[in-house]
């Protein structure tokens, strides 16, 4: 979830703060809280470029139709420049591009919702930097050309930090972000951006603050690199046309490899273009809009519309767009410009059939049904277990249990193997209620076996108070085995969660499926409980879906 | 003259006062072994009809406080002098925090001296150790536990002023004593032969016939039953279940254990997307990973990913081990599963399940939650008829909904489900719905065909039904709730 905060008098310059909170939730967002002075908005993860305040801003003037798709591509001017890549840094971080951006106002609060905007592009859509990492330099203070390169261990000013340091050790106190670990550094070389004279940043920890920018700064530098080309890409488009927005031209640079002496030109803002005809509108939303409307909601949504006729429409992607894969993706903003609740529902033509349960579902209710005709009363516990629970407190030996890699739930480590050991839980958790107490469950357990997974559905009865003992589960074992006539065997065996002599395994038609028996006191005394209970469990069925 | 009779106990009770002499209520209620207020009844009555005499009296009874109930085995003065005994020289600034209320008691009584701050046993102090506790306060408190009325009257004074005891006086009926009417009452009347229980052979032979039946006292508290229940999240379960079937849906099932292949890369999710991190996802240790036997599928759905999300895709990402994290990787297997059918009568599937979040589990979070997700697949349906099978479904529970665009990476168009709360009085998010990517379907190898999913976490609709506070109360298993719950009307 990504919140940006937005100052009310900012957004009163466009519209009234009614209208700005109306129109959150029909473009698929929320208002996480409001103020006296700001609205913070939860921002669609599939949407990274309104993580800045303009373009949300553009985003509901264009929706409210106040504001027409514009073009970006005119805004992009002649080269500023050059970068050159080196085979190194290429080697821990393949992708890096830069550009200009000139004539720009960051006063107000512009700078502070620019700076946001890049933090939280690079944190969401740039995965924590790691695919994506962004830097923003005064222009002004930048010689060219721009080097991506490795450096020894020196001496810089890092941005805020008033005073020079070494990357080793401004590392060390100061990146708590672990961002240096991403791709690290080379036999002790580091990653940078630098220019003809001075190093512009670490890459990606921190600017150097040779170059920072103010809100009197007119003309930024940005620098991108990544892991993934496409997203290095995508940030590039999203950041420059968030910057035409606000005014600015972007001059490219050209970018060197080093390696192979290729070289290319760092951005273009060119619309990608895409051909619609309404009735794939019309058919996936289940409308039947004539052309007029259907371009208007084209318009409505951001995109330009190159040409068009009665059936169809040529439009362009404008540049920041990354999350339109295709066609489908355009007709989802047309019905958000509609209006989803604007949308009449449609009865489904020969719908209407036969509905039913699935067969373990009914097989687990006539299970619940018996139990209960036997005076047990259903728990229903929790698959995710502890190591503890399972094993230690039954005397029992782990038989492979399907294990957690991480939990943030310290008690939660695999998956029930049985059902006994929580119903014991159970009765501990209800040790100041009457006796006798009766519990059963029906429920799925888990083994693995040899890297595969056995998946089992079993049945578990607790019964727990001064005069319960082993014939009172038999009797109830027997008239579940009438029941659902099968034939029921019963041989003494030895378990040490058990009391010898008083405990038996389970023959469902000549085949061993459970246990039987009196709990041994040193397990009551692990759960608490300091009454006897007796208990049963076997599998009814093994499950392979 | 009306003639007296002697109605249900009376007699008993008459016919024991006239053989013992000014007995006392108790002593009747024991001797009798008749419910209290049988006999409580039968004397008011006696009286009235003016066949006993009785007087009323006032009977001192002392009740322990909870304090009073906690120093029945050592006051802390006695622990106190143990404690000072069995340790070295002891500083009073040293002395733990429960001992300290006996310091003052234990000075009283001369058991303990203070020099320079140092606590020592007196003579006294050592004899009572001696003693082995013969202390009259404790002995005082015991008789007062036990009810008997040999309490001395000082100590009893002591311990109503470190309020370890109440006195309670009750009234109490004495000297209870036959008239002359009651005499000749008694005379005059047997007692009438009633009916205890009834018995097979008095039903047989008709035996109750020219008698009458003992009667009860219907007020007389009873012990409590306790049914046994099912479990209430299960109750709500199987009401939506049955719903759903209702609407002419096909329950599925499916294994809570996947390989990420059919949470996550079926669906149209990335594989470096946040919620594929172990920070949200439990990844599984053992099994570490399960193998997607059809190879054509994998690279449908490789081919997804690489002309979409472009960058990299790893089959072994997807082959990964994890406990789903919705149930729509039910829905996913299902579409694969019904790839070959004909659509021409739209195919409507559900499935009420488990699903996994690696969270910490608190009031409002649980690691593991009930989903419903709901399928149609047909021929060219559009996302008016998913509206409209929600509103079937919704108005069948007697909920109002209205919808929100949102994301999912698997539907498109998506959009939020959200109900009017009475309680809140406002509209709360309860699901998500949407249509099926058709880049989803195809890899899955569905020809031609629309999918409309929605999916709803059934935990927090019941929380709210159950008048519960906390989600994870559901799953304590309590059986003092299970079993003297009300029921749940959902």
């Amino acid at each position: 979830m990504a919140t940006v905060t937005f100052y009310n008098k900012d957004i009163e310059k466009f519209m009234s703060l009614d209208v700005f909170k109306s129109q959150i939730p029909e473009l698929g967002m929320s208002v996480e809280d409001s103020n006296d002075t700001s609205i913070v908005v939860d921002i669609t993860p599939n949407r990274p470029e309104l993580l800045y305040f303009n373009n949300l801003i553009r985003e509901i003037l264009l929706h409210l139709g106040i504001l027409k798709p514009r073009s970006y591509d005119s805004e992009i001017k002649n080269l500023d420049g050059d970068l050159y890549v080196s085979p190194e840094f290429r080697s821990l971080r393949p992708y890096g591009i830069a550009f200009a951006a000139k004539n720009i106002d960051l006063s107000g609060n512009s700078l502070e919702y620019l700076v946001n905007f890049t933090e939280k592009l690079t944190d969401t859509y740039g995965r924590k930097r790691k695919k994506v990492a962004l830097g923003m330099h005064n222009l002004d203070k930048v010689e060219f050309p721009l080097f991506y390169n490795l450096s020894e261990d020196k001496e810089f000013t890092p941005l805020k930090y008033g005073v020079s340091i070494k990357f080793s050790d401004f590392i060390k106190e100061k990146d708590n972000e672990g961002y240096s670990s991403i791709f690290g550094n080379k036999d002790g070389r580091y990653p940078i951006l630098k220019d003809n004279s001075k190093i512009l940043s670490l890459v990606p920890v921190i600017n150097s603050d040779e170059t920072s920018v103010s809100a009197f700064t007119r003309n930024l530098l940005i620098d991108i690199n990544g892991s993934d080309e496409t997203a290095v890409k995508n940030t590039a488009r999203i950041i420059a046309s968030s910057l035409i927005d606000i005014g600015a031209s972007i001059y490219p640079v050209r970018v060197h490899m080093t390696q192979n002496k290729s070289s290319f030109i760092s951005i273009d803002l060119k619309s990608r273009r895409a051909s619609l005809h309404f009735k794939d509108f019309n058919s996936r939303i289940g409308l039947a809009e004539k052309s007029e409307k259907c371009l208007d909601l084209i318009s409505r949504s951001g995109y330009l519309v190159k040409s068009s006729n009665s059936t169809s429409a040529t439009i362009l992607i404008p540049p920041y767009r990354t999350d339109i894969f295709g066609k489908i993706d355009i007709i989802e903003d047309m019905a958000i410009a509609y209006g989803y609740n604007n949308i009449n529902a449609k009865e489904i033509s020969g719908i209407y059939g036969y509905g039913n349960l699935d067969k373990l579902t009914e097989l687990k209710n006539s299970l619940a049904e018996l139990s209960i005709g036997l005076g047990y009363t259903e728990a229903l516990n929790f698959y995710l277990t502890s190591r503890q629970i399972e094993f230690e407190y039954m005397l029992h030996d782990d038989p492979g249990s399907v294990s957690l890699l991480s939990s943030k739930t310290s008690t939660f480590s695999i998956i029930r193997t049985k059902l006994l050991p929580n119903l014991m839980m159970n009765l501990k958790t209800s040790a100041d209620q009457p006796m006798p107490q009766k519990l059963f469950e029906v429920g799925n357990v888990y083994t693995v076996k040899g890297n595969k997974v056995e998946e089992n559905l079993n049945i578990a009865f607790v019964s727990e108070g001064a005069k319960v003992n082993f014939n009172n589960l038999k009797a109830d074992l027997e008239a579940l085995c009438n029941y659902l006539k099968v034939h029921l065997e019963l041989k003494e065996s030895k378990d040490p969660a058990f009391i010898e002599g008083r405990t038996a395994d389970i023959y469902i038609d000549g085949i061993k499926k459970g246990i039987i028996g009196e709990i041994n006191p040193e397990v009551l005394l692990n759960f608490g409980l300091l009454e006897p209970v007796s208990a049963l469990e076997l599998t009814i069925q093994k499950l392979d879906y | 003259m009306e003639v007296i009779k002697l109605l249900g106990y009376e007699y008993k009770v008459l016919s024991f006062i006239s053989a013992h002499e000014n007995v006392d209520f108790n002593e009747v209620v024991k001797g009798l072994g008749i419910n209290e207020d049988s006999i409580r009844w039968a004397i008011e009555d006696l009286k009235t009809k003016k066949a006993i005499t009785s007087e009323e009296g006032t009977k001192v009874t002392y009740i322990l406080t909870e304090e009073g109930k906690s120093y029945l085995s050592k006051f802390p003065e006695e622990q106190l002098v143990e404690y000072v005994n069995s340790s070295k020289p002891l500083e009073v600034k040293e002395l733990p925090e429960n001992l300290r209320i006996g310091f003052i008691w234990a000075k009283k009584n001369g058991w303990i001296n203070i020099y320079n701050g140092i606590l020592t046993l007196t003579d006294n102090g050592k004899r009572v150790l001696e003693d082995g506790f013969s202390y009259p306060l404790n002995k005082a408190l015991n008789l007062a536990n036990n009810g008997s009325y040999e309490v001395d009257e000082e100590q009893v004074k002591i311990l109503i002023s470190r309020k370890l005891v109440e006195r309670k006086e009750r009234p109490y009926i004495k000297n209870l004593a036959i008239t002359d009417l009651g005499k000749s009452l008694l005379a005059n009347e047997k007692e009438e032969e009633k009916i205890g229980s009834l018995s097979r052979d008095l039903i047989a032979h008709r035996g109750w016939e020219g008698k009458s039946f003992e009667p009860y006292s219907i007020a007389a508290e009873v012990a409590p039953s306790y049914p046994a229940l099912r479990h209430p999240m299960n109750e709500f379960i199987n009401y939506i279940r049955y719903k759903m079937a209702s609407l002419g849906f096909k329950e599925t099932v499916g294994s809570i254990i996947q390989p990420a292949f059919w949470v996550f890369d079926s669906l149209f999710s990335p594989q470096d997307h946040p919620t594929r991190d172990m920070q949200d996802t439990f990844f599984l240790s053992s099994p570490d990973a399960i193998e997607i036997d059809d190879e054509e599928l994998i690279n449908r759905v490789k081919k997804m990913h690489l002309n979409n999300w472009k960058g990299k895709w790893d089959i072994n990402n997807a082959k990964q081990a994890v406990l789903r994290t919705h149930t729509t990787a039910v829905s996913a297997h299902s579409m694969y599963n019904y790839r070959n059918m004909d659509f021409t009568t739209p195919l409507k599937l559900f499935t009420i399940d488990k699903a996994f979040r690696n969270e910490s589990v608190d009031y409002k979070h649980l690691a593991e939650m009930y989903q419903l997700d709901g399928i149609v697949i047909g021929k060219s349906l559009s996302m008016a008829n998913l509206i409209w099978i929600l509103k079937e479904f919704f108005s069948s529970l007697g909920l109002e909904i209205r919808i929100q665009p949102s994301y999912f990476p698997f539907t498109e168009p998506s959009f939020e489900i959200h109900h009017f709360d009475k309680e809140h009085n406002d509209w709360i998010e309860m699901g998500g719905a949407g249509v099926i990517r058709n880049d989803i379907t195809e890899a899955l190898g569905l020809k031609d065909a629309t999918v409309l999913a929605w999916g709803l976490g059934l935990d927090r609709m019941m929380l709210s039904r159950a008048k519960l506070n906390s989600l994870s109360d559901l799953y304590k298993n309590n059986i003092g709730w299970l079993r003297t719950r009300n029921k749940i009307e959902f």
